[in-house]
């Protein structure tokens, strides 16, 4: 097996391979997905879908197929994962790569929530809604890189996805101290944190974990979650929800039959999971 | 007898004086009584939290999930909070085959 990483969708990328040319047959898989995904460039599907004032439109079938996944896990995680909040994020300050993000930004926060739906092909939302798929996007390129063969482990910023039942995750709190060691096998993990991608506000430091119920960077107590899932898709969807949810997110994740185990860190540094998180002491 | 000793005016007046004299007594004792309350109130500052809401935040505990809850690490002290972190694009080290690490993005 081979190990390699690349730079895409704004993290590192880890792989294993079993054969040299799928380092970049995976790079390129990747490449390929944030060229259609990322609000950032401006060429994107996305970000042509995103600058259109159009409410009811055709979308490109790989982007519609991207923004199901994205209405699904919406509709899993009770609307608290919403890739239709991409104007919220950036009203906070996110609206650019996370390298370019300043100091000091003056947020212009938003009042009202988006609607938004897609059915074979057409998209249909409220004025204005604009959409961020990088966790969505990122996790379904984990998920295409090992389904489709490429790869039989990818590690895209904390999205774990593998084909290999040696595969083990050490998940690290955001103080950098491996809290627990996750014999994952065939399967995924994903984590998600307040404490990386923050910046600082005029309101304070902000993060790109919104809260639909309040359109501003969540106050969870829960500073670090992860979730193990069958996809990287749902276990990223499941972590970002879990930490949204707060002091009922493990209760809520235990509670889910798509979330395998999970694992909050606390904002005073205890640790918890779920009954359900096969562990390995760390 | 008794209407000799205390005809009706005498009587009057012995009731004004007296109640001019409670009320007198009952105003000096009630002052007293409210300057060591209004120096006590003086000397209290206004209630304010001790704790940041992101303290009090941080001080919740998860809510028991149906099947149970491991605490995996407790830490009543919490520990410094973490810097904003700025992303650093760095020379990945070639990682073991089969570890990852999953630290959130």
């Amino acid at each position: 097996m081979i190990a390699a990483s690349f730079r895409a969708m704004g993290t590192t990328v880890q792989v294993t391979v079993r054969r040299e040319q799928d380092i970049a047959s995976t790079q390129a898989l990747f490449r390929d997905i944030e060229d259609r995904c990322s609000r950032f460039l401006p060429g994107s599907d996305l970000s042509r879908l995103n600058d259109s004032g159009d409410c009811d439109l055709a979308v490109p079938r790989p982007l519609a197929r991207v923004l199901e996944i994205a209405a699904d896990m919406r509709d899993r995680t009770d609307g608290l994962v919403d890739a239709g909040l991409g104007a919220v994020v950036s009203a906070w300050g996110y609206n650019r790569s996370f390298e370019q993000i300043g100091e000091s930004l003056v947020p212009s926060p938003i009042d009202s929530r988006p609607d938004w739906s897609v059915t074979d092909g057409r998209m249909s939302r409220s004025p204005g809604t604009r959409f961020d798929l990088g966790g969505v996007a990122k996790g379904w390129a984990c998920d295409q890189a090992v389904e489709g063969g490429h790869a039989l482990i990818v590690n895209a910023g904390g999205d774990v996805r593998s084909d290999s039942p040696e595969a083990l995750v050490e998940v690290m709190d955001p103080w950098g101290e491996c809290v627990a060691r996750v014999p994952l096998g065939i399967g995924a993990l994903a984590t998600s944190s307040t404490t990386r991608r923050r910046w600082k506000t005029t309101e304070g430091e902000a993060h790109h974990l919104i809260d639909p119920r309040t359109l501003t960077p969540s106050n969870s107590p829960i500073v670090s979650s992860t979730v193990v899932a069958a996809t990287a898709v749902e276990a990223e969807a499941g972590a970002k929800a879990m930490l949204l949810h707060g002091v009922d997110g493990l209760a809520w994740a235990s509670s889910r039959p798509w979330i395998g185990g999970a694992l909050a860190v606390w904002a005073d540094g205890s640790v918890y999971a779920t009954s359900g998180m096969e562990l390995q002491a760390a | 007898m008794i209407r000799k000793r205390f005809p009706k005016i005498r009587t009057l007046r012995i009731s004004a004086w007296t109640t001019i004299a409670l009320a007198w007594a009952i105003a000096i004792v009630g002052r007293q009584m409210e300057a060591p309350a209004a120096e006590e109130a003086a000397l209290v500052p206004e209630p304010t939290s001790t704790t940041s809401p992101a303290a009090e935040v941080a001080n919740t505990m998860p809510t028991m999930p149906e099947d149970g809850l491991v605490v995996i690490r407790y830490t009543p002290a919490p520990p410094p909070p973490p810097s904003v972190v700025r992303q650093v694009v760095v020379q990945a080290a070639p990682s073991s085959p089969t570890v990852s690490a999953s630290q959130g993005s």
